[in-house]
């Protein structure tokens, strides 16, 4: 099979599409759902799944990266590096670093629309790639790195828009997002995570350090078209461990913010861990789903958050519908009350001497992908049962400096699938992995009715999404720290994802067909 | 979670860029080095420092302290020079090997410029910078942040020599379609092809598809500018060569 590569114009109708032959975006599709409609891996044959070909990425360690897969070619990266791949085969098209980025870090992945691929650089540059060749098309700088902050999200794009957003809430930044055009990378519009002085959200900062808030925007998020709005989280207040710097509920850290596409402008936000203390970024996925809520058809978002606790809202609104526990150890709140906010429970915050609370820092989960399927009604994700000591420095906070506030341990705990019943919260079944609890992987799941996700071992792991049992997993031999893709060619399905320092593709197992050595003549 | 990362420093001693301290350096480089490196840095009994297997720039430090300490473990030995002296050494030394753009290249840019688009000289039919021009070539847009000049050089007047052949083999491919393809491989082995072809289309092809494929051992790059190419132009299309990055370049980086 020859592909005929005139490489087709990617438009944005088709990332409405996405995905199913090709992953045009991050979360497979802008609801997040991270389900591939194709049924030809399913449960009676995942247990023939093998690997077809793995791509070692140079100087790749826990790598990060989601692939976007288009026209046979397979798009990975590495901080400040992206690789095409021959979908078919894992073998290197072509490659663009950018040599003189000022950080390294991590990459999550790229952004496709038209015939360019758009990469971000840890230093906050945007480069529009040719997706044939990999020749550079523009590069713009978005942010500073003087100012602390990095970028380490996907790109996203929406109609004519990439939307970029930064890292450094460890630190301390200012955070805020912001749409790019597509046709040149000029800056349409930013919004700020963190208030200036005197703007509504203020009076929730009492303190010096407003202007080093934090709520980075490191995850890439999802997208209503209908409503034409972004659901984008954010990131933990800073300094991490010591609230004392910053007494308030410190908006906006730690939310789910509703964003105008065209306009950046903030529809309504939730807060998910006012005054968190805990490190505990609101970085995982905004599900959205359309489901009957109490008798009547509603726009939900679901959100299963760090800080233990698993929220249904109104994605129109921002109304909170509910909250029920994610996992069993939960000690620094009771419950969510009514108006969505946390019952706490005295004593939880990180002293000097150290202070254990559940979920530790890494979580109930964190921003490793879940995905949803409309098939059997489930939501899967991966989370943490663990709990840590949190520790307070009294050190008066300097930004940009590798200073938290504190620190905190993650010690021993166990990593679950879980899959929940979106309506009620209630876990529908688990799967308990072995291991220390350092895993990244997410999820993805496809019509046939498997989910796949990574264990805590360097399994890749398929799972029967109605049952939760065990169906086929291969040793990758080594951590699995980044969310899986499925994508199809020439009629077949494939399960790809990164481990710590390769790309690998699987599929239904084929005898390899004999091929003859090619004709070749040299030509003086 | 921490997104630490690690911040890059070049200090700069005043001597890298200053033709004065590079000219200095070449006189230096005549008597104390150039018996191993070669009088250009192309080797000898030394390596060949402008043309090592994997291109990367090298810190300021690193050139000092080799010339100043020696390598250990090799016959590279420590000198005895000032530090002044080392410097101007490494200006030389770095002007040889460093990115063209870090060095002062002589030449019109703009009349280079007009060399490097004028279609009958050609470059743009294969090569393109910031997404004008070919797609079969190399995208030239960083090529002067990222190459030195003497493999700029040579990549035009010699293209094929020292080709490696990953990546750059003119090929054409005769499909059992009976489709006839010619381009550029960007990469082949026994299984598969990946090939730009000369309208800069991309194709991905299973070897089993293949009749017959032609491999040329010369370059797709016409060999012959040395000859179409007065000096000036040559001249002229080297200094727009080498002002080409993605990013401004470190000394205009600091002075903003």
């Amino acid at each position: 099979m020859l592909c005929t590569c005139a490489m087709a114009q990617v438009k944005f109708e088709d990332i409405l599409k996405s995905p199913g032959e090709n992953w045009l975006t991050y979360a497979g599709s802008y609801n997040g759902w991270r389900y591939a409609p194709g049924r030809q891996i399913t449960p009676q044959n995942a247990g023939s799944l093998v690997p077809k070909w793995v791509f070692h990425v140079p100087g790749a360690r826990g790598m990060q990266s989601t692939p976007i897969v288009s026209d046979g070619v397979m798009y990975v990266t590495n901080a400040n590096t992206v690789y095409a791949l021959d979908v078919r085969v894992g073998r290197l098209i072509w490659k663009y670093t950018d040599a003189r980025a000022e950080k390294q870090g991590t990459n999550r992945g790229v952004g496709i629309l038209g015939d360019r691929i758009y990469f971000t650089s840890t230093d906050n540059h945007l480069t529009a790639l040719d997706r044939r060749n990999g020749s550079v098309i523009f590069t713009k700088k978005f942010g500073d790195v003087a100012k602390g902050v990095g970028s380490s999200a996907p790109v996203f794009v929406a109609r004519d828009k990439i939307i970029v957003g930064h890292s450094g809430s460890d630190s301390g930044i200012r955070g805020s997002l912001a749409a790019l055009s597509a046709s040149t990378g000029e800056e349409l519009w930013r919004t700020y995570t963190i208030p200036a002085r005197g703007e509504p959200g203020s009076e929730t900062w009492d303190g010096d350090f407003i202007e080093w808030g934090g709520a980075g925007t490191w995850l890439s998020g999802t997208y209503d078209p209908a409503l034409n709005t972004l659901y984008w989280t954010t990131g933990n207040a800073w300094p991490d461990f010591n609230g004392v710097w910053r007494k308030g509920d410190n908006l906006y850290t730690s939310s789910l913010l509703a964003l105008d596409l065209d306009t950046g402008k903030m529809k309504w936000h939730f807060q998910f861990t006012p005054h968190d203390t805990h490190d505990w970024d609101a970085q995982s996925w905004p599900i959205l789903l359309d489901m009957e809520w109490e008798g009547r058809p509603r726009k939900l978002v679901l959100h299963a958050n760090r800080n233990g606790f698993f929220y249904v809202l109104d994605r129109t609104t921002g109304e909170f519908l509910r909250a029920t526990k994610l996992i069993d150890h939960v000690s620094w709140a009771t419950g969510i009350d009514a108006k969505g906010r946390p019952i706490l429970v005295p004593g939880q915050d990180p002293t000097p001497e150290g202070n254990w609370v559940c979920p530790s820092v890494k979580g109930a989960t964190n921003w490793m992908s879940e995905t949803y399927n409309p098939g059997t009604g489930l939501l899967y994700l991966v989370t943490l049962e663990q709990c840590g000591l949190y520790t307070s420095s009294s050190q008066r906070p300097e930004p940009m400096k590798n200073f938290s506030g504190g620190g905190a341990t993650e010690e021993g705990g166990q990593v679950f699938l879980r899959a929940l019943n979106p309506k009620t919260g209630a876990r529908v079944w688990e799967y308990p992995m072995t291991g220390v609890g350092s895993m990244w992987a997410g999820t993805v799941s496809n019509a046939g009715g498997v989910v796949f996700t990574g264990d805590d071992d360097g399994n890749f792991l398929g799972i029967d999404a109605k049952s939760g049992k065990h169906l086929w997993n291969f040793n990758v031999g080594e951590r699995l720290t980044a969310s899986p893709i499925i994508y199809e060619q020439d009629g077949k399905q494939y399960v790809a994802i990164a481990s710590a320092t390769a790309i690998f593709s699987f599929g239904l197992f084929e005898p390899v067909k004999p091929v003859p050595l090619p004709k070749i003549v040299i030509q003086q | 979670m921490a997104q630490h990362g690690l911040y890059l420093n070049e200090s700069r001693n005043p001597a890298i860029g200053d033709p004065k301290a590079v000219a200095a350096g070449a006189k230096l480089w005549a008597t104390s080095c150039a018996g191993c490196h070669g009088p250009d840095g192309s080797g000898g009994r030394g390596p060949n420092l402008v043309k090592r297997q994997v291109w990367h720039p090298l810190s300021d430090e690193t050139i000092f302290n080799a010339i100043r300490k020696g390598v250990p473990g090799t016959d590279m030995p420590p000198t005895n020079l000032t530090e002044d002296e080392t410097w101007k050494l490494v200006a030389f030394v770095k002007a040889q090997i460093g990115a063209a753009i870090e060095n002062q290249v002589p030449g019109d840019p703009e009349a280079g410029r007009r060399v490097f688009w004028d279609a009958k000289v050609g470059c743009s039919g294969c090569h393109s910078i910031r997404g004008e021009g070919g797609r079969m070539g190399p995208d030239l847009t960083d090529i002067g942040a990222s190459r030195p000049l003497a493999l700029i050089k040579e990549s035009i007047l010699e293209p094929s020599k020292g080709l490696h052949m990953n990546g750059q083999e003119g090929v054409t491919i005769q499909l059992k379609s009976g489709k006839r393809i010619e381009g550029l491989a960007r990469n082949r082995n026994n299984y598969s092809l990946q090939v730009l072809d000369r309208q800069g289309n991309l194709h991905l092809i299973p070897m089993p598809d293949v009749e017959q494929l032609t491999i040329s051992t010369r370059s797709p790059m016409p060999d012959d500018y040395g000859q179409r190419l007065s000096k000036q132009e040559l001249q002229d299309l080297f200094a727009y060569l080498a002002r080409q990055s993605v990013r401004p370049p470190a000394s205009a980086r600091e002075n903003q």
